[in-house]
């Protein structure tokens, strides 16, 4: 495979490092993605700023194993249906606003989530989960594989969602979830969100780094960070923020783990 | 759990030991001192105010989880590599006015690594410098040497200086074929060699690997650069074989140096600075 150089980057003016990166060295192919603008055709359509895809999930099947997709700033997507991202890749945002991604996804349904991670070395970088277009028991990001990667991602909890922002399950051994945003949009403690971050299974080497717990105003129902229902084995959880009241659970049994912690708010707790 | 309310007591050096906010930990701290410790077996080591002498101390008596702190000023030369056989993690205090780390270590053997790592995820060394070595070395498999199915291997701040006497050795080698998610953070290789004998190189690996990341580094080829090394041209950064999701970001090629990727490497390479005539061969 030939090396593309991105002379100016992918494009984007706000966003993630790897959005504004220039110049960019990929060795793989660039796709770009963008619901307003975007026609959804088979591969090679995507390749060409000018003409990007429409959907992640026409981006998704049209991309080889390690490939980069870039959602162009703005790109909003609402899923029925969790996308399944299948293949290793790298899955970048552009834009921001006030430190916040422009990219976003919501689900608009009774049960489905929005991304389920089931291939290694899978990497999101720089969007935003909004909160359930509908009641929800899903997690919006469940992650079965190893080294999943999500980088700048802000995670909207409403009352809708009674499951969890993020979820690692059986098969996410080394995941790594860095300067993300977890929060919680309830305005009733009647109706809260299930959990911010949550560690369904037990499972090793699970890095929490810069991260930011937020219960905004009424929390979660669980926690913010809930590692408390299966053991966890190394997790290293550093500069975590707990604001306005956040609770980060441990189980009790955890080995070979630690916490520190960064801004602390309100009544912001570690139990453990 | 043990709770550290002031954190773990240093003034400088990488946050997990500066920071003045709580850390939790499952596990326990060791802290070492070279001018001040006294090596002894047990649970000796674990009060800051009386630290061990030695690094290999330190790890006979931690347990996988725990935590070693090497208090500003250690300096230890080794003589015989050091295995890092436990899932610990390696942090040293101190910072100096330069941005340098204090903590020294420097191998002076004819044919050894410094640090080995096999058989063990989740090892992590921080804010460390790494001399020149102190004799011509015959060993091609890193100073660090990250070996056989040693995975999730994390290597944050720590500092590189590589001269003529690590010709054959790179700073860091990735050597076996199983290397899975290992990263490098804010770490720098630079070359300090002034003459016709030049380091190795920085990051060097012939083996496949899957899931390297190498965000923020500083790759330097200071005077002369670095040696060419299995049969490539001269490389700061030499991954020769099949990569998998190498992920590099915001690196930083100093004074001519090259980043060089085999033919069947994945990934991107973004570039945060470069001067001379820097390069990546990708």
């Amino acid at each position: 495979m030939a090396s593309v150089i991105l002379v100016n980057g992918v494009g984007e003016l706000l966003g993630a490092t790897l959005a504004l990166s220039k110049p960019l060295i990929v060795r793989a192919a660039v796709w770009w993605v963008n619901f307003t603008t975007g026609i959804d055709a088979a591969s090679p359509s995507g390749q060409d700023r000018s003409h990007p895809l429409k959907t992640l999930s026409q981006a998704i099947t049209n991309i080889a194993a390690g490939d980069m997709i870039i959602l162009e700033d703005g790109h909003a997507e609402v899923f029925t249906a969790a996308l399944n991202i299948s293949k290793r890749c790298t899955v970048v945002g552009g834009g921001s606003a006030a430190g916040v991604p422009t990219v976003t996804f919501q689900t608009n349904s009774a049960a489905a989530g929005i991304f389920t991670l089931g291939q290694t070395d899978t990497e999101i970088i720089n969007i935003r989960l909004l909160g359930a277009a509908q009641a929800n028991s899903a997690s919006k990001i469940q992650a079965s594989a190893a080294r999943a990667r999500l980088r700048q991602v802000r995670v909207e909890c409403s009352a809708l969602d009674t499951g969890a922002g993020i979820e690692f399950v059986t098969g996410g051994d080394a995941g790594r979830v860095e300067d993300c945003t977890l929060v919680s949009t309830a305005t009733a403690i009647a109706s809260r969100p299930g959990r911010g971050l949550v560690l369904t299974n037990a499972l090793p080497d699970v890095e929490i780094i810069r991260c930011t717990f937020d219960d905004g105003t009424v929390g979660f129902a669980t926690a913010a960070c809930d590692l408390s229902v299966a053991i966890p084995t190394r997790a290293k959880i550093e500069t975590v923020h707990l604001l306005r009241g956040a609770d980060l659970l441990m189980h009790a049994s955890s080995a070979a783990c630690r916490i520190s912690l960064g801004t602390v708010s309100g009544g912001g707790r570690v139990v453990w | 759990m043990r709770l550290y309310p002031n954190g773990l007591g240093e003034l400088t050096g990488d946050s997990l030991v500066t920071s003045t906010a709580p850390l939790y930990l499952s596990g326990a701290v060791w802290w070492v001192l070279s001018t001040i410790g006294i090596d002894a077996a047990g649970a000796a080591g674990q009060d800051r105010e009386r630290p061990l002498a030695t690094l290999q101390q330190a790890l006979a008596n931690a347990s996988d989880g725990d935590i070693i702190v090497l208090r500003d000023g250690h300096v230890q030369t080794v003589t015989v590599a050091i295995a890092l056989t436990k899932s610990i993690t390696v942090v040293a205090g101190g910072r100096s006015a330069a941005g340098l780390p204090t903590v020294m270590f420097t191998l002076n053997a004819p044919n050894a690594s410094l640090f080995t790592v096999n058989t063990i995820s989740g090892v992590e060394l921080r804010n460390i410098l790494f001399a020149e070595n102190q004799q011509t070395n015959a060993n091609t498999s890193g100073k660090i040497d990250i070996g056989i199915n040693a995975p999730n291997t994390r290597l944050i701040g720590c500092y590189f200086r590589c001269g003529a006497a690590d010709v054959n050795q790179p700073a860091v080698g990735l050597s076996a074929s199983s290397e899975t998610g290992n990263r490098f953070d804010a770490v720098t290789f630079i070359s300090t060699a002034t003459g016709a004998t030049r380091p190795a190189t920085g990051i060097g690996g012939s083996l496949a690997s899957i899931g390297t990341e190498i965000f923020n580094c500083v790759f330097d080829d200071g005077t002369v650069g670095w040696g060419p090394i299995l049969g490539i041209a001269p490389a700061a950064c030499l991954l020769a074989n099949t990569l998998s999701s190498v992920r590099i970001l915001g690196a930083q090629l100093r004074n001519n140096a090259t980043i060089f990727l085999g033919a069947a490497a994945v990934g991107y390479v973004g570039v945060s600075q470069a001067t001379g005539a820097a390069k990546v061969i990708f």
